[in-house]
């Protein structure tokens, strides 16, 4: 009997548990909703909190009132079951009625009922919108979290923002007592496509060509009043209020100067500080520095560049220059290559890229590409430009790698002083071979003895480095003919006298091809001399564009060469060979490839010293060489004279417990300020406060309790105003005096008896 | 306390004691000769009353011991250690100075009234007898019980002499707890700051002065809920001094090249490189053209320090090699450059300390931080010597370092190619590589008169300062134009004594009138450097103080109360007239 109860009272709960969980799930949601949009509108915490809360419980309430979950009786849930079940014959009340109320018929159903109830129990089912619920609850939440991330993007909340920044940067300045009221108005220029800003700081912070209008209310009637900028000054027409504009490109600070009963008032100082439109700014993210492709590939350049301003993109593309042909027959083209995508460039950050098809650029084996990609801003009259670091791309050259020798470098030359490159490698391999059988004495002074024949070679190459600093390409070109004469010769010298290794035809399995190229260099030569009379008498080194982009190249490979020599030596020195090998290959691999590329360019770094006359060599004639002398005073008086006596004054003054300021004091500071204001120009809102009481302490205008604090506040900034200067060796501090001279001199003497 | 009867008879002892004896005798015969009762008892009345009668005439005294010692409470006294003392002497008196509350009944005393007490002066309990007093005491001695230290920032050193342009720093000892942070701040802004985390501790600041003159700086000390306490710190900054430098070399390298570059911002340089046997190259470098075909006496007295390679130095006349010796005795720094190892060069050897061959021709080392510098060196190491002071140098290796020759130095520099850490752009390498070489050989300023302060800082207005002036002859001395006189040391020469005070607070300046030198001092307002100047105190008391000290004591005569004499005459003479009666 009480079992039936019991299932009653469970589906009560279960009844409640539902419909209060689809209660809270709405709730939540209302909640959220409301969250989500007062954010849009209001940055107030407090307010949002209030309003959330507020819109959660009354959804909240409402429903409660609206299902009545706080009257739910068992009643209600036997009426329920009673409609839903009819096996339950419409009898379930007599569930809950004792037994001693009951007529025998009643009882008697009631049994039946009881057992039914039983059976039927699991399959009762409560009608619920759960589901329907969370998925309100999720889709408002979702609402919410888009409306608050979509507020950072909105053009009204930016302005704020910016003024709200504004006002962060600038901290607000007093004005003058006589001025009531002052509104500026900054007017950014229309490229930037920026709102005005009104402030009444008349400390300003704005952006590069912005026009500044002031609105200037008076407390009493005054007769005229300007705008005093340094070394300018502009008068305030009179409207309702004195109102004056001006437009800025540069920082600068200013006055308001007004007169009143025929007497002429002024503010502090207030500064202009000028944001510059910055140039835009490039990146290339797929692309390492320098690229190198074989013949045959795909041969095409993928290029990603993100370009980003400040305030706008007008333009953009990459300038390609294909260098074809080597040494004196190299000529150069360039090209303007504009994005596939996007079409325009435009907008404050643009991810650009295109394809350059390295063939439609008619590049062959052995040509290389020099680009980089250029950007202008919107900025009028001119815009601002920038430009990447320049890319190479390099065609392989196969056919040329296997016929060259390392002789073009000059280094071959010599063979008998330093061992090549190859020669350490081969040293290195055998002396590893060799390991097991020697002393490890001995392995490691030959370990060393190759890290000195390392260290040689890289002193070598390095002079080729230095001499290419110091001398440039310049002196060598004046005698190319003789040049060409002396590749010649030094080329038949390294083949008869060295021995070469390194080259891929060290044995000679293929003939060697080297003259033929030489004299197809000549040919095209020639060839080009015909087309263009110019040619003769054009060097195309010497554009010093092109000039750099060849130097560039080699410089940094022989400086990459260096690097790994520098590697390969310091494994040697310590006694690791097989670590110092892999150095040495990348030097090896390097060196090849460097005297691929330049052997002009090494030959004519070479010192030709002017023949000397046979009869003047070793006559030991100084006749001519004279004593000689060279002058200089290089030491330099103490920067700021002016600031260093104010400085000096200011602290006597600040030590002395009464002060007072007399009129060489004033004119002191005066100077200084003189000094200062020239600092405060270059380096904009700085020192204005010194000025300001400088002119205030001249003018009498500082009460005596203030003048010890606005002299430290003069100190201060004269302070700051002096530059770091470093030290250099001077005479020690330590003096000399008749005691100890005499002590030291006793003691000597007591050294010697 | 020993206690000692003397008498202080109304008569001469010798003729009362007979006249007793007698009376004595003829009473007691008296006495037996009745017959009465009580025969025992008047025998001792008889006695008594003769005994009263002596003590009538002859007035004994008791003497005795008493402490006469002094002890005066200091500042910051603790009651406990008073109470010590009190119980270890027998009825000390208690002295208060006036700044200072009282203890029980001790009684106030002014600073300048202790002379009259000094001698019996025995402890002093707290922080000591402040210095201006304790100067007015002639021959103070007492046992000194101090007070804990007192809390706040207990010493200070400001570096002497503070150069513009150069890190100086400011070092002192801090001793509170509660302060937090302590921050130096310069007339520009702040300098340097370090946090206090262990309560007591060693602290150092350092500072760039920019300008020369005398500045005050301002040392303040934040405590943990923020409060902020300020003291004044005077520093004077004084200018550089430019050197004069001469460099005699065979050729030009690119070593000499740079240190020329590197010295001629600040110092004059005369460089001379040889072209052939007599025909020179000179350059001048804020410096006058002079030639110098020759060194002499003359000639090395204009330079400070002479930059001279191996090569250059083998071809010195003898004459040349005495003039540069004897310019060494008088202070001439010299560097010698090496193009060789200098073993094989004659009569170098004497120069510099004796090396020995190394075997690596690398240096790789670390000056300051961890970066590490790799230069190549000169394969010699200087031999373990007392002689030789080394500059730069790793673990036990010393790269350059310079020995005395009398009043000046020869150094050496065994690092090569050090320009090459400027070219780097490692400009500060090559400065620390170079200018504490440079400082130490070159030849130092030679000055008449050399004032030392012998009392530490901080000065007080009406404190005492003493100051000892190191000078050939009878130096005049003006402080803030009042002369002050000097007492010339009894034992050594050249030394004069001289005693100040300190005026209004402020800057003052000690004028040596001889050579018109000037030495600026600070004195401090009365209530600053509170810790400091109590730390001091309880210094220079404890240095004067002595372990222990006897206590001083004094005889004192009581004399017996002759009542109780006249009573027991009266009892006993009584007694003998009623005695008959009963």
């Amino acid at each position: 009997m009480s079992d039936s109860k019991l299932y009653i009272g469970q589906l009560k709960r279960k009844y409640v548990a539902l419909k209060g969980g689809e209660v809270l799930l709405w709730s939540i949601a209302a909640a959220s909703l409301v969250y989500g949009i007062t954010n849009y509108f209001t940055d107030d915490v407090t307010l949002k909190a209030l309003l959330t809360v507020l819109g959660g419980i009354s959804v909240l309430m409402i429903r409660v009132i609206q299902l009545q979950l706080l009257h739910i009786n068992d009643s209600r849930i036997i009426s329920y079951i009673n409609n839903r079940y009819a096996v339950l014959e419409e009898s379930a009340d007599l569930l809950l009625k004792p037994n001693n109320t009951l007529t025998l018929l009643q009882l008697i159903q009631k049994e039946r009922v009881s057992a039914r109830l039983m059976e039927i129990y699991p399959a009762i089912k409560i009608p619920n919108r759960l589901r329907q619920s969370l998925l309100l609850a999720v889709i408002s939440i979702a609402i919410t979290f888009g409306l608050t991330s979509f507020k950072l993007s909105t053009g009204n909340n930016l302005a704020t923002d910016d003024e709200q920044h504004a006002s962060k940067a600038l901290p607000q300045q007093p004005l003058p007592a006589n001025i009531k009221n002052i509104e500026i108005r900054i007017a950014p220029p229309a490229y930037m496509n920026q709102k005005d800003i009104v402030t009444s700081n008349p400390s300003l912070e704005i952006p590069e060509g912005s026009t500044v209008t002031w609105s200037i209310q008076f407390n009493d009637e005054i007769q005229d009043g300007w705008i005093v900028l340094t070394g300018d000054s502009i008068k305030m027409s009179k409207q309702k209020q004195y109102v004056t504009k001006k437009s800025f490109i540069s920082s600068t600070f200013y006055q308001v100067v007004w007169r009143s009963e025929n007497e002429l008032k002024a503010s502090d100082f207030y500064k202009i500080e000028i944001t510059s439109d910055k140039a835009p700014e490039i990146a290339i993210h797929n692309l390492p520095q320098f690229n190198e492709f074989e013949y045959g590939n795909k041969l095409n350049l993928a290029v990603n560049s993100t370009i980003v301003d400040d305030y706008g993109l007008q333009n953009a593309y990459i300038i390609a220059t294909v260098s074809k042909g080597s040494g004196e027959s190299v000529k150069f083209r360039e090209e303007r290559l504009k994005f596939t995508s996007p079409k325009a460039i435009a907008g404050k950050s643009v991810q650009a890229s295109t394809v350059i098809d390295l063939l439609k650029l008619g590049m062959e084996p052995g040509d290389e590409l020099y680009f980089y990609v250029e950007a202008l801003d919107n900025k009028v009259p001119s815009p601002n430009r920038a430009r990447t670091e320049t890319f190479f791309v390099l065609l392989q050259d196969t056919t040329k790698e296997e016929v060259s020798i390392e002789g073009g470098l000059g280094v071959d030359l010599m063979p008998e002083y330093f061992r090549s490159q190859r020669q350490i490698i081969i040293d290195s391999e055998k002396l590893l071979k060799e390991k097991r059988s020697i002393s490890k004495q001995e392995f490691n002074s030959r370990s060393n003895e190759l890290g000195y024949d390392q260290k040689v070679l890289r002193l070598k190459y390095g002079e080729f480095l230095g001499e290419e600093f110091e001398s440039g390409i310049g002196p060598a070109e004046s005698l190319p003919t003789e040049e060409d004469d002396h590749d010649h010769e030094e080329e038949d010298i390294t083949k008869k006298y060295g021995h070469v290794h390194d080259t891929e035809n060290e044995h000679n399995l293929v003939p060697e091809k080297k003259g033929e190229t030489h004299s197809h260099s000549h040919n095209t030569k020639d060839g080009e001399a015909d087309e263009n009379p110019m040619n003769a008498f054009l060097h195309v080194h010497d554009d010093p564009e092109e000039a750099t982009f060849f130097s560039q190249s080699i410089r940094a490979k022989l400086k990459a060469a260096l690097t790994v020599m520098w590697d390969a030596e310091l494994h040697l020195r310590l006694y690791d060979p097989e670590k110092s090998l892999p150095y040495q290959y990348k030097a090896l691999k390097l060196l090849k490839e460097i005297s691929n590329d330049s052997r002009i360019y090494v030959h004519k770094t070479g010192f030709d010293p002017p023949p000397i006359k046979e009869d003047k060599r070793l006559a030991g004639d100084l006749s001519e060489i004279k004593s000689s002398r060279d002058n200089k005073t290089l030491s330099k008086n103490a920067s700021y004279p002016s600031i260093r006596k104010a400085l000096v004054l200011t602290e006597a003054l600040l030590s002395t417990k009464e002060m007072k300021i007399t009129e060489n004091d004033k004119a002191l500071l005066l100077q200084a300020g003189t000094t200062l204001s020239s600092l405060a120009l270059a380096n904009p809102g700085q020192y204005l406060r010194a000025l300001s009481l400088i002119k205030s302490i001249n003018d009498n205008e500082v009460a005596p309790e203030k003048l010890r604090s606005s002299l430290q506040e003069i100190q201060k900034d004269l302070w700051k105003a002096f530059p770091k200067n470093t030290s250099s060796p001077t005479q020690p501090a330590h003096v000399v005096h008749a005691l100890n001279q005499s002590f030291i001199k006793n003691l000597e003497a007591s050294k010697n008896e | 306390m020993n206690e000692v009867i003397s008498l202080n008879p109304v008569f001469p002892f010798y003729t009362t004691l007979p006249i007793l004896l007698v009376l004595a005798v003829l009473f007691i015969w008296i006495e037996i000769k009745k017959n009465h009762k009580f025969k025992t008892i008047r025998i001792v009345a008889v006695a008594v009353m003769l005994f009263a009668l002596w003590g009538i005439i002859s007035r004994p005294n008791i003497s005795y011991e008493t402490s006469t010692s002094v002890i005066l409470l200091t500042r910051d006294y603790d009651k406990k250690q008073v109470d010590s003392v009190i119980e270890k002497l027998s009825n000390p008196a208690i002295y208060h100075l006036d700044d200072v509350k009282p203890y029980r009944k001790s009684v106030p005393v002014k600073g300048h009234q202790l002379a009259y007490i000094q001698e019996k002066l025995n402890y002093v309990i707290g922080n000591g007898i402040p210095l201006a007093v304790l100067d007015g005491l002639d021959t103070p001695n007492f046992v000194f019980i101090s007070a804990p230290v007192s809390s706040g920032i207990t010493n200070l050193h400001v570096d002497k002499p503070v150069v513009v342009n150069r890190e100086s720093t400011v070092s002192g000892i801090i001793n509170d707890p509660s302060v937090n942070k302590i921050v130096l701040k310069g007339p520009g802004s702040r300098e340097d700051s370090v946090v206090n985390d262990k309560g007591t501790q060693t602290f150092t600041l350092s500072f760039r002065p920019k300008q020369e003159g005398n500045f005050l700086y301002t040392l303040s000390t934040f405590d943990r809920e923020g409060n902020l306490r300020e003291e004044k710190v005077p520093v004077t900054v004084e200018r550089e001094e430019p050197l004069k430098i001469l460099f005699i070399q065979h050729f030009p390298t690119f070593e000499t090249q740079y240190l020329k570059q590197f010295l001629a911002k600040k110092n004059s340089i005369v460089l001379r490189n040889q072209l052939s046997k007599n025909i020179f190259r000179y350059e001048y470098v804020n410096h006058t053209n002079v030639v110098i075909n020759k060194l002499t006496d003359k000639v090395l007295s204009g330079f400070d320090l002479l930059f001279i390679d191996t090569d250059s130095y083998k071809d010195l006349a003898g004459s040349e090699i005495s003039a540069l010796k004897q310019s060494l005795q008088e202070g001439l720094g010299v560097i010698l450059l090496l193009n060789e190892s200098p073993d094989k060069i004659r009569g170098i050897k004497t120069l510099l300390p004796e090396f020995a061959a190394t075997k690596t021709d690398t240096a790789i080392f670390k000056l300051t931080g961890n970066k590490k510098i790799t230069l190549p060196v000169w394969p010699l190491a200087p031999k373990q010597d007392d002689a030789l002071n080394s500059i730069t140098k790793s673990g036990t290796k010393v790269f350059s370092g310079y020995k005395y020759h009398g009043l000046g130095r020869v150094g050496f520099q065994l690092l090569q190619e050090t320009y090459r850490t400027t070219l780097e752009g490692d400009s500060a390498t090559y400065s620390l590589l170079w200018t504490e070489l440079l400082e130490k050989v070159s030849r130092r300023k030679a000055k008449g008169y050399e004032t030392i302060f012998k009392t530490s800082e901080p000065y007080y207005q009406d404190e005492p300062f003493y100051f000892d002036v190191i000078a050939t002859d009878r130096p005049a001395i003006l402080i803030d134009s009042i002369p002050v006189p000097l007492a010339e040391d009894l034992y050594i020469d050249n030394i004069w004594h001289g005693k100040a005070w300190g005026g209004k607070s402020g800057w003052h300046t000690l004028l040596v009138t001889n050579d018109s030198t000037e030495v600026p001092f600070y004195v401090h307002d009365a209530g600053s450097w509170e810790a400091w100047k109590s730390s001091r105190t309880w210094q220079e008391n404890k240095a004067i103080a002595s372990d222990t000290v006897e206590e001083r004591t004094t005889e004192e005569k009581k004399p017996v109360s002759p009542l109780i004499f006249y009573l027991a005459f009266l009892i006993s003479a009584g007694f003998l007239w009623f005695a008959p009666k009963l």
